[in-house]
Parts: structure tokens; C-alpha cells; sequence
């Protein structure tokens, strides 16, 4: 009974560190609309700037948690809003996300730049020291205060919510921001602290944090992804049932710990607890509400006609061939590494691209079908991408499932959810953490790919060959049904259209196409490992592809290009410490204002040169009237 | 970008600490006592005096270090017999007496320098932490250029970075391959991409700590300190006798959740348990844990007395902090080669490390040891702005192991009689900073110091100088 007290009060500490993050999420998405997936980030940034102040200057405690949490991180957040999220107002979900992730990977490169992490840094805990035993168990006084912390932020968070003007006040904007300012309110205003109440209890989360994890990039931007469950419990909006979530989840963790075993499969459930918890709390989530309309980001890109699509393949698979008999060793990898990147990037443009599904595990499907292809001949075998192309396909199928039930944020963090179990639950089983399987390239009716350059230019032709695959659907029925599910799937449904059927089939044709990827990606790299599938890098390659210009497959085609020779260039140029992240995360930045990326602000200006009028097929912008439980007439 | 998963340092870090065990045989003492090296006992000793012999000239006791190696292994052209003796006249003999000749004698040669290449991880998950494996090697170079390089060549060093792309690992090898005479002092946690590029030329002499077993496993690869999977008893032994049986029959093991950190803390538990060790409390912990009050919860009810633990030295720092906190300590917390590391004394650590017991097989590279060869290093890294961590001491010690074999192979230095130089090093000890290992034969260290932490500061425990020899063999995994 002892241990059982003792592993509880541990949990409830645990838990409170979880509830305040999630608080700072839900009071962001309440108040903004938007999931701000740079909140841990924004929580990091925060903690180093007071370990400048109260370390590093020596200022007293009080006065650095006062700038920071009171001047620092409400101006911040403050100019957030003002630069970047007021352009992503109104815009899809899958926008939204990449902009904050965007400005995930900013900070983080901000941070590596300013703080390197090779040299120590410790902050150290509130009255460092200080503990108070409760049952059997030391608590020390900083836990206290964090559990205090907690529960004062859901209360006051939910005062200020529902009891005062302010609180309503913020509400209201994100439920008719017009209507708001109709009736007198300042929008503008409202956003801009919204924001920076957002960014004061990310810094609150990261300086609570930090003494209990060190002062280390990754861990204080990532840990919050844990809390993304506590967050969900309560729907992102009931304050209450969000604390309840975060310790719930705490006692789980310290539960697991005293009493699952240490050996076995078991033993890889605590580590994976937070996200099995995200799981089963997005399964068990009400059925969404069908969306009537929506707005679009501008006009849509032009498809192009079969003879562009031609002469622009004839052209790539030629130019490669050039690029591939001219460049050597780094440069020539660098190049194949872009063009392997580009296919994979294609089965998104069709996925999130023409069927508006948000998919955060992509290298997941990509793994999957990697590890089947080297079943079969270590991946040299034509039969083995087949068989890569079903397995990832059919994962596809069953992980559509949710996607039934669930869209926009919480199909994108169910997606999140599976993409973290299949790494500790999957690829660390396969694979082991380090090193790699091997993994043998292509050979085709007698004919080896081994060499770098008959590969390169195979990846090229693999590539013009699954665009054109892409731009096939799009043309046909298929494509429409995904572009009218993409606009308004209360339309279609009311139209009998089978919403379920697409899908599923656009997801497992997604999957399909990623395992393809994974097949040449693993030949590419010779061996793959666990990390070349970790799920960040699903992040990533969403994020590149949108940069790019996610409904187009040269979209896809120039986020292969920034992901593999462009920062492989970029880094034999200026040497930075994460100067990766920050031009990521700059560039991902940019989708706030142009949500088709960069093919679509070149698209816009050939027309503009060449005053073209508006085509008939460009969709312009369809007006969000109102959202309904289950389905009913498209109004407006 | 590449990946930024954590577990991935504590791969590299696991597997650096993994290889910091191991222990020679008396066979193998005697071999290397006979073929012309110093013995072990007289290593650390050996190392000490060379440097009180060089006096201030740290350079030339440190040089000759180089040159007693090769000497001590194999037939050294300009090497002294003894370390004192060759510290006195490395300084000279490396450029004067054996002046460059023969001009372009190989890849990467001319009559006035050789590149070599090191192909490391630069800009990976957290860009800089193996910086220093660049660094240390550059250190090493700009050293030997400052006595007149190696027979009158200036040595020069081809740094490449991977980005923690394995492909671009294998391109990057590729690449340097046709352009620099070999590789030293590289580091990078998918060094397996350029293992396939050296086993396609395995003439082209690699020296560096590898990291993946297809890397490692390669004729042509030379590691100062080899990694074989498995652990060392030598130390388990010595605290077995320390700490009693009640203690080590009353273990805990916390392990960090990557795989090969879970394949190394195998390895150690299996080896401890083979001489009496007792595992009453285990788990794989996250990287990113912050909470570890449920563990020193089981631990405490379980009536543990004694704790080892595999990862990175945060990790280490958090579970202390929760055994301070529950005032649960233990006679005996070993937290491995890892934790020497500034991190692990900071202000806020200190209170909980105190009392700390870390065993390793190097020397107190960051300066708390007064030999040469450490104030050697220090003063270099400086120089080129680097910082003292375990990735540079293996730069800088893989670079001397390379200029070694170089120096042995003459004014007309060739791709093919380098390779034949470094295969005859079975005795390396990096001037007394590493514990003895065999790279020709792939043969990992067995010797060890200890080290205790004591007000915030790492103090050397035993023994006084040198290294702990005779204590057990290598447990093969």
C-alpha cells in the first residue's frame, strides 16, 4: 500500500507537469482556433531566456520570472499573432499546422544557434532543496509548486474564459470573427492577447520544465507532445477535463513503472503510454461534424495537360542523366537523395494535396514498405517493391480507419499518435537503435542499378512515372471525387457520394505509393535503420512538400529539391548551428501567406505576365456559412 | 534536416561508453611486453615520466609518445626504444631526419603535405556534439605541423560532415577516397554507409572509433581503443572487492531506451552477473524522462545497495537528483564513462552526484591529470577552439595513432606500407591517455582508473597514476 501511495503522489507530480502544458495548448486553440504545435518551442526559448537572466546575469528570481513570463513571452506571443497567424486565419487545418511548425523548427534553430548545446547548462529547481514527505514519498518543493501552478492556471483560465468580457471576448472571435467586430469587439486586439497568454504559459510549462529535464532543446520542445493527450481529453476546450487527462496520464506513467514488467512487450508500454492515451482518446472522440464549405487559400494550380507532362518528364529524366554523368561522390548522393525524397513527397500531394487528409506518419508507410522490400532479395528484387506497395498500402487501409470518424487536427494527431508507436512498438523491434540492415538497389530483367548514377536516373524515371500516376487521378474520377470530398464532404455526402470508400482508398493508394518510396529510398541509402523512419521526419516532409506547393507534383518535385541538395549546399556554405532548422522553419513560415507554396506563387505570376483572365476551373474562395451535425444542404 | 532523435546520441554515447572496458590478457601483457612495448604497469608511469623527462616542451614528450608506439609495435624508422627517449627526439626526427622524398608517393601526397579526411557528424540532431572528433584530429595536425610535420610534409585535414544521412556517410568516403590518402579521427553515428566504400578499397587506411560493427569489423579500420560487444570484468571484479556481496548481490540497472544502449547494458549485466553480480531492480528508461521517483521508489523496496546506469549524462543527473530527493543513497552508484562530463558537476548537480564512482578507460582527459599527453591535448584544442569531451580525445588520439603508423612508414609514405605499419600496433596507449589496447588486432583495453566525484569536482580515485591492470578478462558477449 505504501509503494502503491508513493507511486500515486509521483503520478499526480508527473500529471501536473503534463497539465500545464496541455493548459497552454488548449487556452491557445480556445482562443485561436489553432493548434499551436510550437508551444513546447515557444516553452524552450522561454526557459533559456530565463536561465540568461537568473544564471547567467545573476538577476534575482522574481525579476527574471517577471520579465520573462510577464514582458518577454506575452510580446512574443503578441508578435506571433501580429506576423504570422493573422494570415493563416480562415485557412485549412493542414495550413495552420505547418505554420506552427514552422515556427517550431525557427525556434529551435534560434536556439541551437544562441545556445550551444555542448556546454553545460543547469537551472536550478524553486527553493532547490526543499522537500515535504508525503506518504513515504519526498515532494520537493518546486513539484509543489508545479502542482499548485496547475491547478491555479485551470482555474484561472477557466474564470477568465467563461466569467469575464475578455474571456468571452476571445471566444467570439473564434467562432465569427466578424460578427465580433460587428458587435463592437476588436478582433485584432483579442487575437494578439490570446497569443500572448498562450506564449506567458508556454514559458510558465518550459521554466517549470527545464530544471527537471536540463536545459536541452529537444527534450523541452518535444515533451509536450505527451501532453498533447491530456490536451485531447478535453476536446482542447474544457479546462477541467484537461487536468483530469494530465493526471490520469501522470498515474499511468508511474504506475507502469512500479508494476508492468521490465522485459517483453510489456515493458515497452510505458514509454509508448502517452500516445496509446492519445490513441484511444481520439477513437472514443464524438463523431466530427461534417464541414459545409470552406475557404480556399487563392486559386488552385493549373494540371497540366499530358504533352507538358510529357515534355517536363522527357526533360527531368535528361537532365538528371546530365546532372548525374557530371556531378560525383556528396553531390551526385545529394541528388538521388532528392529525387527519392520527391516520390515519397508525391504520395502526399495526393493524399493531403488533392484529398485534403493530413497525414503526420508518411515515413511510417515509407518504413513499412522498406522493411518488406529487403525481406525479398534485400530490396533488389522487382517483386519486393510490389510487395512493399501492398503491405504499407494495406497498414494505410486499417490506419483510414479513424480517418472515418475524425478530420483535420484530430485525423492529424491520430496519424502523430501512430507514427510514435510504430517507432517504439515497430521499427526499434525490427531494426535495434543504431546501425542498419542492408539493403541492396534494383535489378530489373538482367539490368543492375547498382551504380550512383544508373540509380539517380532511375529515381528520375521513377518519379516522372508515379507524377504522371498522380496526375492520372487527378484528371479522373477518382481525382474529382477527392477534390469535392477535399471542398465540402457534407456536399458530397449529401450528393451519394461514399465518402467512406475514398478515403480509405485515397489513404491505402497514399500508403501504396509511400512503400514504393521506401523501397527506392532503402536502395538510395544502401541500409536502413529505426531513425530514417523516426516520425519527426514525417513532419518534415510534409512541411517541404507545402513549401514546395502541396497540390502539384512539381511541388513535391522542389521539396525533394530543399530537402536534399538544397541543405546539403546550404551547409557546405554558411556554418551555423541549426541553420537547418531555422530555413525550414523560415520557409514553412512563408505557407501563411501562400498556402499553395511556392508552385503556386509561380503559377500566379506567369498568369499574372501573362494576363490571363481567371480560368473557369480555378477556384476562387467559398464562403464557410456555418458547420452542422451530420449532413445537411451546402448553403452559401 | 536530418532525424533529431535523441536516442540517437545516446546511441553514439553508449557505444563510446561500451567501448571504455575491457582487459588484457597475461598473455597478451606479455606479447606486448616482448615485442618491444612498454608494459602496462609502466604505462601510466611510463606516460608521466616522458613528460617530466620533456620538461616544459610538452610537444616533445607528446611526439614522441607517437614514435615510441611505433617503435614499441612494430620496426619504427625514426622511433626511439624508449618513450623518454623518443619524447626527447621525435621533435627533430619527425622532420628533419627523415626528410620529405619521392614527392606524390600516393593519393593525397605531394612533396609538402598529405590530406587525410575525417568524415563526421557536424550538423546532425543537437549540431555540434561531435564537433570535437573534427576537432581533436585538427589539434593533433596542427601539433605535428607546428614540430615540422611528418618527414617534412605539413599535415592537412580534409573535413567532411555527413548531415546524418547515411548515404551522403557512404558518398562522402567515396568522395575522399579518390582525393585524400586515408581517414583519421572520424565519428558519426551511420559510419555504416562508409563501410561499404572502405571494404571496396581496403587499402585505404581508416583510423577512427567507429561506431557500427560493419565499420569496425573491417581489416582497414584501426580504432585507438577497439569495440568488441561485450564488457569488461576487470572492473566488476575490482568493485566486487570493494563493495562485498551484500552490495552486488543488490543491483539495479536503469538503461536508456536505444537499442545498442541496450545491447552494451546486456553485455555489462550478463558480465556482472557471470562474477556474482545480482540484478534485483531493472528498466529501459526514456531519454526525455523527467520523473525517476518511481524508480528510486521500487528501488528503495526492493533494498537496493548498488545502481549502474547506461545513457547520457542528463539522464544520469535526473535519477540522482531522485535518489537525493528520497534520501536513498547507495555505497555504490557507478554511472559509467559517460558521466565525466562537466554536466555531471554543475552547481545543481554536485549535491547529487557527490560520491559518484565513475570507471573508464582513459585518463582524466580534461585536465585533472598532470601527464603530458592530457596538457598536450588541452593546450591544442584550444588552439582550434574546441572543448575537451571524449569525441575530441578520440580525434586527437586516432590522429596519433595515424601519424604513428605514417611516421613509421618512412619519407615515402603509400597507402599500401601505412596499412602495413598500423597492422603491426598491437600496443597503443596514446601516450598514457588511453588504457592499452591492441588495434591491429582488434584487442579492446582491460585496464581502467577510477574516479570519484568530490565537492562538484571529478578526483581520481585509483589508482594515483597509470591504469588498474590484472583485475579479469574481457567478457565476450
Amino acid at each position: 500500500m505504501t509503494e502503491f501511495l508513493a507511486f500515486t503522489i509521483t503520478g499526480i507530480v508527473t500529471g501536473a507537469i503534463y497539465a500545464v502544458a496541455a493548459s497552454g495548448l488548449v487556452v491557445t486553440y480556445t482562443t485561436s482556433g489553432i493548434f499551436n504545435f510550437a508551444h513546447g518551442a515557444i516553452g524552450m526559448v522561454m526557459a533559456f531566456l530565463y536561465w540568461q537572466l537568473r544564471v547567467h546575469f545573476h538577476w534575482p528570481a522574481p525579476i527574471a520570472l517577471f520579465v520573462v513570463l510577464f514582458v518577454l513571452a506575452p510580446l512574443f506571443g503578441a508578435l506571433i499573432e501580429r506576423v504570422l497567424m493573422r494570415n493563416v486565419r480562415g485557412s485549412d487545418t493542414g495550413v495552420a499546422l505547418m505554420v506552427t511548425l514552422g515556427l517550431l523548427l525557427t525556434l529551435m534553430g534560434v536556439a541551437f544557434w544562441r545556445f550551444k548545446q555542448t556546454e553545460p547548462r543547469a537551472l536550478p529547481e524553486f527553493f532547490a532543496g526543499n522537500s515535504v514527505r508525503i506518504f513515504s514519498v519526498n515532494v520537493s518543493w518546486h513539484e509543489l509548486i508545479s502542482i499548485a501552478v496547475a491547478i491555479a492556471v485551470a482555474a484561472f483560465l477557466r474564470v477568465l474564459l467563461y466569467r469575464t468580457r475578455t474571456g468571452v471576448a476571445m471566444r467570439a472571435v473564434v467562432d465569427d470573427r466578424d460578427l465580433t467586430a460587428l458587435n463592437g469587439g476588436r478582433p485584432s486586439r483579442v487575437s494578439a492577447l490570446s497569443w500572448a497568454l498562450g506564449s506567458m504559459l508556454a514559458a510558465l510549462a518550459g521554466i517549470l520544465l527545464a530544471p527537471k529535464l536540463s536545459l536541452n532543446v529537444l527534450a523541452l520542445t518535444f515533451l509536450v507532445i505527451d501532453a498533447y493527450a491530456a490536451a485531447i481529453v478535453g476536446q482542447l476546450k474544457n479546462l477541467p477535463l484537461t487536468f483530469a487527462g494530465a493526471v490520469a496520464l501522470g498515474l499511468g506513467e508511474a504506475y507502469a513503472v512500479g508494476y508492468l514488467p521490465t522485459s517483453g512487450f510489456l515493458s515497452h508500454i510505458k514509454p509508448s503510454l502517452p500516445m496509446l492515451f492519445l490513441f484511444a482518446v481520439l477513437l472514443f472522440l464524438p463523431q466530427v461534424r461534417l464541414r459545409v464549405g470552406r475557404v480556399v487559400g487563392g486559386r488552385s494550380v493549373r494540371v497540366p495537360s499530358w504533352r507538358e507532362v510529357g515534355l517536363a518528364g522527357v526533360g527531368l529524366v535528361v537532365a538528371s542523366w546530365i546532372l548525374a554523368s557530371i556531378l560525383k561522390g556528396p553531390d551526385l548522393a545529394s541528388m538521388g537523395q532528392g529525387l527519392a525524397l520527391g516520390i515519397i513527397m508525391l504520395s502526399l500531394v495526393l493524399l493531403a494535396g488533392y484529398g485534403g487528409q493530413t497525414s503526420l506518419c508518411q515515413m511510417t508507410f515509407v518504413g513499412i514498405g522498406a522493411v518488406v522490400a529487403s525481406k525479398i532479395s534485400h530490396g533488389s528484387s522487382p517483386i519486393g517493391i510490389l510487395a512493399a506497395a501492398g503491405a504499407a498500402g494495406l497498414v494505410g487501409a486499417i490506419i483510414s480507419l479513424p480517418a472515418l470518424r475524425l478530420t483535420g487536427l484530430y485525423l492529424a494527431l491520430s496519424t502523430l499518435a501512430f507514427a510514435v508507436l510504430a517507432d517504439n512498438l515497430f521499427f526499434l523491434q525490427v531494426f535495434g537503435g543504431g546501425g542498419g540492415n542492408v539493403f541492396r538497389r534494383l535489378s530489373l530483367l538482367g539490368i543492375s542499378f547498382d551504380g550512383q548514377v544508373a540509380f539517380t536516373v532511375l529515381l528520375s524515371v521513377v518519379f516522372v512515372l508515379m507524377a504522371a500516376f498522380v496526375l492520372a487521378i487527378r484528371r479522373g474520377p477518382f481525382g474529382r471525387l477527392l477534390s469535392a470530398m477535399k471542398d465540402s464532404p457534407a456536399a458530397c455526402a449529401t450528393l451519394g457520394l461514399d465518402l467512406t470508400r475514398t478515403k480509405v482508398g485515397v489513404f491505402a493508394l497514399s500508403a501504396a505509393m509511400a512503400g514504393v518510396g521506401g523501397a527506392f529510398f532503402g536502395g538510395l541509402r544502401g541500409s536502413i535503420g529505426s531513425l530514417d523512419f523516426y516520425y519527426i521526419q514525417s513532419l518534415v516532409l510534409l512541411l517541404m512538400v507545402t513549401i514546395g506547393g502541396i497540390m502539384t507534383v512539381s511541388g513535391a518535385f522542389l521539396g525533394g529539391l530543399f530537402l536534399g541538395p538544397g541543405f546539403y549546399l546550404l551547409g557546405k556554405v554558411i556554418h551555423i548551428d541549426g541553420l537547418t532548422f531555422l530555413l525550414a522553419g523560415l520557409g514553412a513560415m512563408t505557407i501563411a501567406r501562400s498556402p499553395n507554396g511556392i508552385v503556386g506563387q509561380i503559377s500566379a505570376a506567369v498568369d499574372r505576365f501573362r494576363k490571363q483572365p481567371v480560368r473557369e476551373d480555378d477556384i476562387v474562395e467559398v464562403e464557410v456559412t456555418q458547420e452542422v451535425e451530420g449532413i445537411v444542404a451546402p448553403v452559401g | 534536416m536530418r532525424s533529431t532523435k535523441l536516442a540517437a546520441i545516446a546511441i553514439a554515447m553508449m557505444l563510446v561508453s561500451a567501448g571504455c572496458g575491457a582487459r588484457l590478457t597475461k598473455a597478451q601483457l606479455a606479447k606486448a611486453a616482448a615485442g618491444g612495448g612498454q608494459s602496462v604497469s609502466a604505462s601510466g608511469a611510463g606516460s608521466q615520466d616522458t613528460g617530466a623527462a620533456a620538461g616544459t616542451d610538452q610537444s616533445g614528450g607528446a611526439a614522441g609518445g607517437a614514435t615510441s608506439g611505433a617503435g614499441g609495435g612494430t620496426n619504427a624508422a625514426g622511433g626511439g626504444s624508449t618513450k623518454s627517449a623518443a619524447g626527447g627526439t621525435q621533435a627533430a626526427g619527425g622532420a628533419g631526419s627523415c626528410a620529405s622524398q619521392g614527392g606524390n608517393t600516393d593519393v593525397g601526397v605531394t612533396s609538402n603535405s598529405i590530406t587525410l579526411a575525417n568524415v563526421s557528424l557536424l550538423t546532425g540532431p543537437v549540431p555540434g556534439l561531435f564537433k570535437g572528433a573534427k576537432d581533436g584530429t585538427q589539434a593533433f595536425f596542427n601539433y605535428m605541423n607546428s614540430q615540422g610535420g611528418v618527414c617534412g610534409r605539413q599535415l592537412k585535414l580534409d573535413a567532411r560532415d555527413d548531415q546524418f544521412d547515411v548515404n551522403q556517410n557512404k558518398a562522402q568516403y567515396e568522395d575522399a577516397i579518390s582525393k585524400d590518402f586515408g581517414f583519421v579521427g572520424s565519428f558519426s553515428v551511420v559510419d555504416q554507409g562508409g563501410s561499404s566504400a572502405l571494404q571496396a578499397h581496403p587499402d585505404v587506411p581508416d583510423v577512427a572509433y567507429a561506431l557500427s560493427h560493419e565499420h569496425s569489423n573491417l581489416p582497414n579500420n584501426f580504432s585507438p581503443q577497439p569495440l568488441p560487444a561485450g564488457w569488461r570484468l576487470g572492473s566488476l571484479n575490482y568493485f566486487k572487492a570493494k563493495f562485498g556481496p551484500d552490495v552486488i548481490s543488490h543491483m539495479a540497472i536503469l538503461i536508456e531506451d536505444a537499442q545498442s544502449a541496450k545491447d552494451a547494458a546486456a553485455g555489462e549485466q550478463k558480465a556482472a552477473e557471470s562474477v556474482g553480480y545480482k540484478f534485483v531492480y531493472s528498466r529501459v528508461v526514456e531519454p526525455t524522462e523527467a520523473n525517476f521517483t518511481s524508480d528510486v521508489v521500487s528501488m528503495q523496496q526492493k533494498g537496493v545497495k548498488g545502481i549502474m546506469m547506461t545513457g547520457e549524462v542528463g539522464a544520469f543527473v535526473r535519477v540522482a537528483k531522485a535518489m537525493k530527493q528520497q534520501n536513498f543513497s547507495v555505497p555504490f552508484a557507478n554511472w559509467g564513462a559517460n558521466a565525466y562530463d562537466p554536466a555531471f558537476v554543475t552547481s545543481d548537480a554536485a549535491p547529487a552526484t557527490n560520491g559518484s564512482i565513475i570507471d573508464q578507460q582513459l585518463a582524466m582527459f580534461q585536465g585533472e591529470d598532470a601527464i603530458p599527453e592530457v596538457q598536450l591535448f588541452n593546450k591544442w584544442l584550444k588552439q582550434v577552439g574546441g572543448k575537451p569531451d571524449i569525441f575530441a580525445a578520440f580525434g586527437w588520439e586516432s590522429a596519433r595513432l595515424f601519424v604513428q603508423a605514417l611516421t613509421a612508414a618512412g619519407p615515402k609514405p603509400t597507402r599500401a606500407n601505412v596499412m602495413a605499419q598500423l597492422k603491426g600496433i598491437d600496443n597503443f596507449d596514446g601516450n598514457g591517455m588511453l588504457a592499452p589496447a591492441g588495434p591491429a588486432s582488434k584487442r579492446p583495453p582491460t585496464c581502467f582508473i577510477v574516479i570519484n566525484v568530490q565537492n562538484g569536482k571529478f578526483v581520481r580515485a585509483d589508482p594515483p597514476s597509470g591504469y588498474i591492470c590484472n583485475q579479469g578478462d574481457y567478457f565476450h558477449a
